[in-house]
Parts: structure tokens; C-alpha cells; sequence
């Protein structure tokens, strides 16, 4: 099958350049820096997820020494043809969005603030309808929620009213109360976060709900976890700790991440391939290559330095407003 | 500091007493010395001794239990209706279009002023109590219900849908719960004007409760009963006040202004 060449040349390639077995760096999509852009659409095989129709069928824990793409991957593919979507009469926010990722991969989403990037998430998770084009969710096309996927918000939206385990409980719906509880206290154990299990949301800290929030979007076992800006409103130690959770946690599960964030920096740090929205379409789609653990050595800050360029590219007609501003100035 | 902090926590449960009992002995002592004539107004001892002589007689008994009979069953039947339009509109656009101006066109009636209709239709017996109760009650749990359901956090109520809460559930566990201060309010409000409108109400026209034997009274010049009725009104409001707080405390145990840090309920 052709699921299981991919995998073979994952391995052997993930070999030649010496990339740990166990890392997501996709051997397989080595474009390099350079020319990912005309990259075509969904190179999925078709049929190549065996899991496609029953997201409990393997309820064991993938084991993180699992290569790529193979069994161990729970995630599902996100397809967006011509997406477009506008609110109202108002002008499209996004324009004719074509993005593929395939099952288990990390896709972060950046972008200036207002270009869409959170209406594509919204798009994804079912949240909103688009206004024209094909959204396909694991090769079908997506109508309303997918009880598969699961979204972190900016803000940790905890019940206030539930205690820290009640609310984490709230995303394993289907289970048993005590097989719910179990599931959650193990979740709250990923998290570092066990001993608040019986306290209110109110008492913690910003850093502790988004952790808590963490633990309620991946106690269901989600196959798509959508994150959008979970750490925008953290300081930066709690970002740098978020981040490297949610690393890990993408590691043992494999499940397809897309964030979306304005910090171009943990975009490199944690996503497969970065993905630049302006003026409602993609305008650069860069494979990060780097091996994880991820340090924020040179080959870093050539990925950050070459989004961040081109983030801040200016448009002709960007270009010209700002020159009037200077004037004015 | 710490020594004042600590001698204020120990006293601290004796302080709203302190005005109360101040109150009641200056009277007491104004009343002995003859300052206050007791033909205007009987002293506290009197007082006493008037409820001492009422309880013995088992009038007294007869016509609070009479009146808080009134109260609660006005105040149930208004409280529900009132909640479940305030549920339906808050829930359902189209009930609040429907009904909504109309409910706020009768809430502008003071429904004291339908006394005189109210002994026409009912008399003079417990059912025309009832309704204006119902009908004073009914207003305030409508309007904080609504806007308790309409101020829920949107951002909230998506969370429920992302994480595939159905409707019933996401009324139980997001709605209703999101809403709960706000109805509280309401509530409190509500248990004011449920005490408010049966004194009115039995003051000028019944035949029995606590407002019929201030009047009775009055009749009869036992200034010492009358008092003791308004005495009476003033613990009643009270006990109703506590109630109040007490389903604050424990519906709200979450919210940082009624509730400790540490919740440990029962493990579920």
C-alpha cells in the first residue's frame, strides 16, 4: 500500500539525515527554506487511513517512538479548497483559501492581526459556515461541529461554576461518570495541574486555566485540536512551558494541530509548517525542518527572520498609506 | 494592627446587633421615664409582654402562619411564572417578541392598585392575598431571569457547542448556572415585595393574618399589638433575607463574592 512506502521512506530518510525517529520532522516534505509555495494540493493517498470511520477504534495510547504516519498518528486531514468567506456584505475575509494538511501534522497559522486567520480556524472547527468553497474534514466535506475536534480559545473558557475537574470532564462526553473522572484526573496529571482538581476556575491563574483548557481539548482524544491564540494572554515563561506542553502532548499523540497565532517565534517553535494568511489567502507556506526538541539556535532564527520578512513585506498599497503616515508624522 | 484585626474578628459577629439593641433600650428607658407617653407608644417591655399574651392565646401563631401561607404561595405561583417567561423569552426569540412588551406594559400597574378589583373578584379571602403576591412577585423574577440568560458569555456557550453539549445540557450545565446570579437578584428583590404587598394587602381588607390583627388592634387602641405586628414585619423580612443569602451561599459557592476558594463538594 502506498501508506506503508511513505512509511519506509520516512524512516530511511528520517535516518540519512539523522533526525530522531521519534521527531516529527517530515523527512518526506523536505522543500528546504526555499519554494514550498507552489506546493500542489492534498498529497494524501487515497484510503490511507485505516482509522477514517472510528475515531475509538484504537483507544490505546500511541507510543511516541511510533514513526510518523504510521499507527501511531490519530490525526485527521484538513482540506480547504477556494474558501471564501465574508461576513455579511462586507469584504471577503478570506479569498479563495486553498490549505491542505495531512492527518497528525502541525500546521501554525500567522498572520497581521485581521487577516483571517482566526476565521479560517472557526471555518475548520464547524464554528462558522464558509461563504463559498470546499471544506473537507478526513476526505468529507464538513457540515457543522466535528465531535472529533476539539478548540482551545484565546481565553481558557472554564465553567466557573464546574470545579477544575468537572470542566475537564466536560470534554469527555460519552464516558461513564467515574470513567470520566478517572480520564480526567490522568488529564490533569498531563498537565501538571492534579492537585486543583476540586478547586474553582476563579482561583487560578491565567497560565493554570489555559492548562486546565489544555487538558479538557485532549481528554476526548481529539483527532483535530484547533488552537487559536491559546497563549496569546500568557506571560512569557507560562508561554515558553505552554508551549513546550503542548509540544510533548502533539508528540505522544499525534494528532493534526493547526494554531493560530500572532508570534511568528512560537509558530517556528512548535509547527510542522507555517503557513502566512494575507489579504485572505495563503501567501507563504514554509516546511519547518528543524529536529525537536527545538532550540533557538541560528537554523531558528532563519525560519523566524524569513516569515518575519515577509510578514512585514510591505503591500503597494500598504506601502504608500505608510509613506503618508511618516508625512503626517 | 494584627491585635485590632483579631479582637475585630471575634466581635465581629456581635456588630450588626449592636445598633438594634441600642435602639430598643434607649426607647425602653425613654418609655420608663415617661418621655414617651404610652398612649403613643408602648415600651419594648410591653411589647413583650403583648406577644407573651398573644402566643398564650394562639392568636398570634394562628395569624402568622396564616400570612406566610399567603406569602410563599403567592411567591411560588408568581416566582414560576415569572421564571419561565423570563427562561422562554431569554431562549426563544419568538416568545420574546410575543410576549415581552406585553409583560412590561401590566409590570407598569403598581399591582397595589388593583386592590379595589382583587376584593371585587376574589373577597376578602386568601385567594385575592395570593394573586396580588403572584402578580408583585411576578415582575422581578421575569426581569433578572431574562437578562441573567441574556448576559450569559456567549464565548461560553460556543465552548458547550464545540464540546458537543446538546441543548438540555448546555441550559443545565452553561444557561441556567451562568444565569443564577442575576436570578438571585431577582429573587431578593422578589421576597421584598412578597412581604410588601401581603402587609398592604391584609391591612385593607381581611379577616385574618398579621396585617388583620394591626388593624384589629388599631381599632381597639392596643398600640402594644400594633407594634408588635411591625416588629414582626421587620423579622420577617429579616428571615426572608437570610433565606436569600443562604441559596446565594450555596448556589454561588463558585463566585468569588459569595463562596471560599476551595470548593470540595462530593466527589463525582
Amino acid at each position: 500500500m502506498a501508506s506503508a512506502f511513505r512509511q519506509a521512506a520516512r524512516k530511511s530518510a528520517g535516518r540519512l539525515i539523522g533526525v530522531p525517529g521519534d521527531g516529527p520532522a517530515r523527512p518526506d516534505r523536505m522543500e528546504g527554506p526555499d519554494g514550498p509555495e507552489e506546493r500542489a494540493g492534498p498529497d494524501r493517498p487515497a484510503g490511507g487511513d485505516q482509522h477514517r470511520r472510528h475515531p475509538d477504534e484504537h483507544p490505546q495510547r500511541p507510543r511516541a517512538d511510533e514513526s510518523p504516519g504510521g499507527p501511531g498518528v490519530r490525526g485527521i486531514s484538513v482540506d480547504l479548497h477556494q474558501v471564501t468567506k465574508r461576513f455579511g456584505n462586507g469584504p471577503a475575509v478570506l479569498n479563495g483559501l486553498n490549505l491542505s494538511v495531512r492527518e497528525g501534522e502541525f500546521v501554525a497559522v500567522v498572520g497581521r492581526s485581521g487577516c483571517g486567520k482566526s476565521t479560517l480556524l472557526r471555518l475548520i472547527a464547524g464554528l462558522e459556515a464558509p461563504s463559498g468553497g470546499v471544506i473537507l474534514r478526513n476526505g468529507r466535506p464538513a457540515a457543522g461541529l466535528d465531535p472529533s475536534a476539539r478548540v482551545m480559545f484565546q481565553d481558557s473558557r472554564l465553567l466557573p461554576w464546574q470545579t477544575v475537574e468537572q470542566n475537564v470532564m466536560l470534554g469527555a462526553r460519552g464516558l461513564g461518570r467515574k470513567k470520566a473522572g478517572e480520564k480526567a484526573r490522568e488529564a490533569l496529571r498531563l498537565v501538571g495541574l492534579e492537585e486543583r482538581a476540586r478547586d474553582w476556575p476563579g482561583v487560578l491563574s491565567g497560565g493554570q486555566k489555559q492548562r486546565v483548557a489544555l487538558a479538557r481539548a485532549l481528554i476526548g482524544n481529539p483527532r483535530l485540536l484547533l488552537l487559536d491564540e491559546p497563549l496569546g494572554a500568557l506571560d512569557a515563561l507560562t508561554r515558553i512551558e505552554m508551549q513546550r506542553l503542548i509540544e510533548r502532548l502533539w508528540l505522544q499523540q499525534r494528532f493534526t494541530a493547526l494554531l493560530v497565532t500572532h508570534d511568528v517565534a512560537e509558530a517556528v517553535a512548535l509547527a510542522e509548517r507555517v503557513i502566512l494568511i494575507e489579504r485572505g489567502a495563503v501567501a507563504l507556506d514554509l516546511a519547518i525542518t528543524l529536529a525537536r526538541p527545538r532550540v533557538r539556535d541560528t537554523g531558528f532564527a532563519h525560519f523566524e527572520k524569513r516569515i518575519l520578512d515577509r510578514v512585514l513585506e510591505p503591500d503597494d498599497d500598504a506601502a504608500g498609506a505608510q509613506a503618508e503616515m511618516v508625512y503626517e508624522i | 494592627m494584627r491585635g485590632t484585626s483579631a479582637a475585630f474578628r471575634r466581635f465581629e459577629p456581635v456588630l450588626p446587633w449592636i445598633l438594634p439593641v441600642l435602639v430598643i433600650a434607649v426607647w425602653q428607658l425613654l418609655g420608663s421615664l415617661g418621655f414617651i407617653s404610652n398612649r403613643i407608644m408602648p415600651t419594648p417591655v410591653q411589647v413583650a409582654e403583648a406577644a407573651v399574651r398573644l402566643t398564650q392565646s394562639g392568636e398570634l401563631p394562628r395569624s402568622l402562619a396564616v400570612s406566610t401561607w399567603r406569602a410563599l404561595a403567592g411567591f411560588l405561583i408568581g416566582g414560576s411564572i415569572g421564571f419561565l417567561f423570563g427562561l422562554l423569552n431569554g431562549v426563544a426569540r419568538l416568545a420574546g417578541k410575543l410576549t415581552d412588551s406585553s409583560i412590561q406594559m401590566i409590570r407598569n400597574i403598581p399591582h397595589l392598585a388593583m386592590i379595589p378589583l382583587v376584593i371585587v373578584w376574589f373577597g376578602i379571602g386568601n385567594e385575592g392575598k395570593i394573586f396580588l403576591v403572584a402578580l408583585g412577585v411576578l415582575f422581578p423574577i421575569y426581569l433578572n431571569t431574562l437578562h441573567g440568560i441574556r448576559s450569559v458569555d456567549p464565548g461560553l456557550i460556543e465552548m458547550g457547542r464545540v464540546y458537543g453539549l446538546g441543548r438540555g445540557a448546555l441550559y443545565r450545565k452553561v444557561i441556567l448556572p451562568g444565569a443564577m446570579p442575576s436570578i438571585l437578584v431577582g429573587l431578593r428583590y422578589a421576597l421584598g415585595i412578597m412581604w410588601l404587598t401581603l402587609i398592604v394587602a391584609e391591612t385593607i381588607s381581611s379577616k385574618d393574618g398579621i396585617g388583620y390583627m394591626a388593624m384589629n388592634a388599631r381599632e381597639f387602641f392596643q398600640l402594644d399589638v400594633v407594634v408588635l405586628c411591625i416588629l414582626l414585619y421587620a423579622l420577617l423580612g429579616k428571615a426572608s433575607d437570610l433565606m436569600a443569602k443562604w441559596l446565594e451561599r450555596s448556589w454561588l459557592k463558585w463566585h468569588p463574592h459569595f463562596g471560599r476558594p476551595h470548593a470540595n463538594p462530593p466527589a463525582v
